[in-house]
């Protein structure tokens, strides 16, 4: 059964992911392979809704819990695991973003993602509440300055609280609102710019 | 509250997170403005929007794939690390640790096979020494040692050895003779008869030489005799002594 499932209890959830930490610090490879099925997906849709890619967003996942399995001596236990992963994810996912000037190309690749199609089986019901906006919604997401774009992600898409992304980006609460906002603005701009086109 | 001013709120109003009084404020303004009604409007959609966002799982991947993948990498980074120090090391260190690691085996090789070469020439030469005349040849030298004056073969040992015969004297060239005559002497040993007839002509070149005692000490003018006589004395024996340790040799 995952670390993260559902039907575990957050004390129960929290004491094996513990002891799972701990035998991967003591070089289990058994037991880092239990971290890597359970978060993977997490580390995945994270790195994704950032980069809209799929094999770079693979390369990060896969980095990602290369830096874990190194640091992960270091790794500080009152620290939320997934927050500590966040960060590593959202790190390289910056990295890639920043040495690969392909916005446009996103841009463009957002429309005809793959993404859609996939979605359409996991999410029926999501017809109901406008796919159509969803979609593009995305792709005007992927045109937002660097900072912006990561604080939506992790902020509107992730659902994280605005302490998480403001720990994960080194950031102040404040400096997340703002630039939240400016995002929001930024997006709900587009969209009526694209209805008004459309 | 004007339409600017609610517009900036709108976000708060709609997530609940205003002082009650204020949202009534602005609850009331929506109710009667149809823009700013439209605008709270269209942030419900896109909000709703965003929330189907996030109920969308990641897209379809190979997740086992990924997942062998990034151990792979792990199971490297492990071998990497149990390597020590060494992977700190540029390549070229490591060539040449390589290079020290052979030359140092190499020599720790001729180091063994020169000793065990050494060995078996030791043990040649011992058998060959075992195998000599010289024993044997001895007692039949005697004779030609008297008639070329030289005394018994003791007496020339006793001469030969004592060390405070050379004292006072030019002791290089002493030194010389001395070994020139001890290698004759082996010589004799070895047995050839020929060799006392030698002796006996070289004692009439050097007529002086001969008178020589070391057991009694060296005046000033024995001296001058063995400075003269002695170097020429060797000299003279010197292709002799060749002949002689080629003769060993064989």
């Amino acid at each position: 059964m995952s670390l993260a499932s559902p039907r575990k209890t957050d004390k129960d959830a929290a004491s094996e992911l513990g002891q799972v930490i701990a035998r991967s610090r003591q070089g289990d490879v058994r037991a880092f392979r239990r971290l890597v099925e359970s978060y993977q997906r997490y580390a995945y849709t994270l790195a994704f809704r950032i980069v809209c890619d799929d094999d770079n967003a693979r390369e990060i996942v896969q980095d990602a819990f290369l830096r874990v399995w190194k640091n992960i001596q270091n790794f500080n236990p009152e620290v939320k695991f997934t927050t500590w992963l966040y960060k590593i994810v959202v790190n390289l996912s910056y990295d890639k973003l920043k040495g690969e000037r392909r916005r446009r190309r996103f841009f463009l690749a957002l429309s005809t993602s793959p993404e859609t199609a996939s979605r359409d089986s996991m999410a029926p019901d999501r017809e109901a509440v406008n796919k159509d906006l969803a979609d593009k919604i995305k792709a005007v997401a992927a045109g937002l300055p660097l900072k912006q774009r990561m604080v939506f992600v992790l902020r509107d898409l992730q659902d994280l609280t605005v302490e998480e992304v403001a720990e994960i980006l080194k950031m102040s609460s404040g400096s997340v609102k703002t630039n939240l906002c400016f995002a929001r603005q930024h997006i709900r701009r587009q969209l009526k710019h694209m209805e008004v086109e459309g | 509250m004007n339409c600017r001013e609610v517009r900036k709120l709108l976000p708060l109003y709609r997530e609940g997170e205003m002082a009650e009084a204020i949202r009534q404020q602005v609850h009331r303004h929506v109710e009667s403005c149809k823009a700013c009604e439209g605008e709270l409007r269209d942030m419900g959609r896109v909000g709703d929007a965003l929330a189907a966002l996030r109920s969308v799982g990641p897209r379809l991947y190979d997740e086992d794939a990924l997942t062998e993948r990034i151990l792979g990498q792990v199971a490297s980074t492990r071998d990497r690390d149990h390597r020590g120090v060494e992977q700190f090391l540029p390549p070229s260190f490591r060539r040449m640790e390589t290079a020290c690691t052979l030359a140092a085996a190499a020599l720790v090789a001729a180091f063994f096979v020169q000793n065990i070469y050494d060995m078996h020439r030791v043990a040649a030469l011992e058998s060959r020494l075992n195998q000599s005349p010289r024993a044997t040849a001895v007692v039949p030298l005697e004779p030609h040692l008297s008639a070329a004056g030289l005394g018994t073969i003791a007496e020339i040992a006793a001469s030969l050895s004592e060390p405070s015969a050379a004292q006072g004297i030019n002791v290089r060239v002493w030194q010389q003779v001395r070994d020139v005559e001890r290698s004759l002497f082996d010589v004799l040993r070895d047995g050839r008869p020929g060799v006392a007839d030698e002796v006996l002509r070289l004692r009439e070149k050097y007529p002086e030489l001969w008178t020589l005692s070391p057991t009694d000490g060296l005046g000033s003018h024995d001296r001058r005799v063995l400075d003269r006589e002695g170097k020429a004395l060797l000299k003279d024996l010197r292709p002799f002594m060749q002949e002689g340790e080629m003769h060993h040799e064989e």
